[in-house]
This record gives structure tokens, sequence and C-alpha cells, in this order.
């Protein structure tokens, strides 16, 4: 089964994207900054992670720059998760690292989609 | 809704468009026409249908009926079948001497995802400017707002966001006020779209190379299945190519007259008879 980690300060969210992962048979691990996420990176790399990009202690732009510091090239599959639809939000987002963005609020579908684009479902 | 208010609506869906509707579908039937609910301020089903009896107008028939079968789509709805596309277009299009245009058509758009998938694939991959031939597409439905929606090339948030990488957002879409992101001119500009019923029109199309037909025939009565694959294979050219989605490949082989070559969805294989 593929393992997915949320990362979002957000408990609504977190809760909304569990079931629509879990929906999904895919499990998931769950925390409230960049820098939990990247603990439980580093204890058990996902296949996946669902990442907020405005976040206390540890925000989405510092956990990529930590993740790829650690992993290199081989790191999980980054959604980042974002309010913001500028186009040249989610240019810099990818040029970050992410390979999709989804833009709340999202639905079951939009998370069923870019699963799907990135060959998990 | 009363069962002869039920009784009506489906009759005109049926004999207007070929779908036929079952007595549970009851609320999505309230959903589908709540706009002309709105607009004609309709308290209910049963109102609206007591208009219709008292006051019969074709038109306003023909607008319910084409309400009745707004059809859910989405971008990149099925990639494998777009690449198999991409690939017979390639050969038709690029290997070939100087040909009149290649004529491609689909049949039951709705708002358009569907043909502007295809569009998108064939810029990135630069098709219609190494081309040796025009490229024509046009995609047809019964609905005229859905036509509206897809001429403009405006999707909200989460049509944005439902099969389309965020890349491909990026190079094809800007952002409107709204919230809704717009097709790039480049894109818009090589799709037409035009009303037709699949069931009743003429032949007034012409004929194509290629037709995509998917999720159309599935919701339609079996006898109203047979004149729309009947419609389908009069409009294909000879060597022409009909692709269709997992639920219509049995309806077309069922349908086909023949000799039809018949594409189905992911990880069907080509039938040809």
């Amino acid at each position: 089964m593929k393992d997915c980690l949320i990362i979002d300060d957000s408990a609504a969210i977190r809760a909304i994207s569990r079931a629509i992962v879990e929906s999904l048979s895919i499990s998931v691990r769950e925390a409230t900054n960049g820098q939990d996420g990247l603990s439980l990176c580093r204890a058990l790399m996902p296949d996946i992670v669902l990442l907020d990009w405005h976040m206390p202690v540890m925000n989405g732009p510092d956990f990529l720059q930590a993740l790829r510091k650690d992993t290199g090239a081989n790191h999980p599959a980054i959604i980042v998760l974002s309010e913001q639809a500028q186009p040249q939000h989610i240019q810099d987002a990818l040029h970050a690292g992410a390979d999709e963005i989804i833009l709340k609020p999202f639905d079951t579908e939009v998370i069923r989609s870019k699963f799907e684009i990135l060959g998990f479902v | 809704m009363q069962d002869s208010s039920f009784n009506m609506l489906a009759h005109l869906a049926l004999t207007q468009s070929g779908q036929k509707l079952n007595r549970s579908q009851s609320d999505l039937i309230v959903i589908r026409l709540a706009s002309i609910l709105r607009r004609e301020n309709f308290q209910s089903l049963d109102d609206l249908v007591q208009c219709l009896k008292a006051r019969p107008n074709q038109r306003f028939e023909a607008e319910i009926a084409s309400h009745l079968v707004t059809r859910k789509t989405r971008f990149f709805d099925d990639p494998v079948q777009i690449e198999t596309l991409i690939d017979v277009i390639k050969q038709k299009c690029l290997d070939s001497d100087p040909l009149p245009p290649l004529k491609i058509w689909y049949p039951g758009t709705a708002t358009g995802q569907d043909v502007y998938s295809l569009i998108i694939r064939l810029v990135e991959d630069k098709i219609f400017k190494r081309a040796n031939r025009k490229i024509e597409i046009i995609g047809t439905d019964i609905n005229q707002a859905s036509l509206k929606r897809a001429r403009s090339g405006a999707f909200n948030h989460f049509e944005i966001q439902t099969g389309l990488s965020a890349r491909r957002l990026l190079e094809n879409f800007s952002p409107l006020a709204s919230r809704d992101w717009v097709l790039r001119e480049r894109v818009r500009k090589k799709a037409k779209f035009k009303t037709h019923n699949l069931i009743s029109d003429d032949q007034s199309l012409g004929r194509f190379d290629i037709i995509v037909c998917r999720n159309v025939l599935t919701d339609m009565a079996p006898g109203q299945q047979k004149k729309a694959v009947g419609m389908l294979e009069t409009c294909l050219m000879p060597e022409g190519q009909i692709y269709v989605g997992p639920d219509d490949h049995p309806i077309m082989l069922a349908s086909a007259s023949g000799p039809t070559t018949i594409i189905g969805g992911d990880r069907r294989p080509i039938d040809s008879f």
C-alpha cells in the first residue's frame, strides 16, 4: 500500500484530505508543520506528500528545501496545497520542487485527479 | 414531482435526445432544470409541466430536453486514448502528401474539455504547425448553454483542477478576476462548436476522418442508441475511425452495421468489422 504524508496546520484540511486519500486505498500519516513532517520523512519516507504552503514553524518552501538536501533527486512526489491561485505562485511552487499544485478549496475529484496524474491511482 | 410530470419529462428526453430517464433520477432532474425553473419563476417541476401542457412550445421543450442531458466532462478524461489519437493524427498529417483537411468530430461535447484536451496535446507537439494538411476539430451538443461555455473557453476553479496538470494550466490558461481561468487564444481558436442533435439532425455536418464519442450513448434508450450509432456511421469517411469510451464500447459493437473501425478506451482492443 502506498503511503501519503499530509502536512498542514489546519486540522480540518488534514481530516478532509485524510478521508479522501484513504478512499483511494493509500495509507495516511499527518504532521502539523514542515519540521514535524521532515522528522516523519526521516523515520520512513512516504511515497507522496500533500504539503501546505503557508504554515507556522516551518513552511512549505523551507520543508521542500530541507527534504531536497536529505534526499537529492529521490524525493517523494510532492503536491502543494495552496490558497494562492496566481500563476507566479504556481510557477514558484513548481520551481521549488512541487510536482503538482492543488488550489484550495478542493474536493474529492480534484485530489483523485492529481493522484491520477502522478500515477498513484 | 407527480408521476404524470415525470412521465412527460421522460418522454421529452427520450424523443428529443434519446436519453432514458428513470424515476430514481428525480433529484437529478430537479438539479438539471433548476436554472429554467428560476428563470421562468416556476415553483416546482409540476408547475413547469402544467405550463407545457397548457401552452405547448416546441422551442421551450427542446431547451428542457437539452438540459436533461447535460453531461459532465473533464480534461484528459482518457489520456491513453488521447495519445492513441495523437499517433493517428501524426500518421495522417505528418507522413502524408498534402491532402484535404483532416476532420475530427466530438458529438456530445458538453462544455468542450475533450475537444480542448486534444488541441492542447496537438499544440504541445506542434502538430498544427508541422502538419501537411489543415486539422479541423468540431464539438457538437444539443445544449446551448453548454456550447456557450465551451466557446468561451472559461472554466471554474474545480474544472481546471480536474484532469489538468499544473504545468498545462500555466501553459494554456490565464486567470480571470472571477477565479475562473480562460484558455489562451491559440488553443481556443482551433475549436469550433455547433448545435447538433445526434438522433434527429440531418447530415449537415459532413463526413469525418475521426469521430470521438465518449459517454454519450450510455444513457440513451436502446432504440435511440441504434439511431445515434447510425448517425455516427453515416458521418464517417471511408477508412475513418470512431473512438468510444469503455461503456460505449459494447453499445457500438451491438449497434454498428459496419464495416467500422471502433477504438475503445484504456486497455480496449481495436475492433474492425
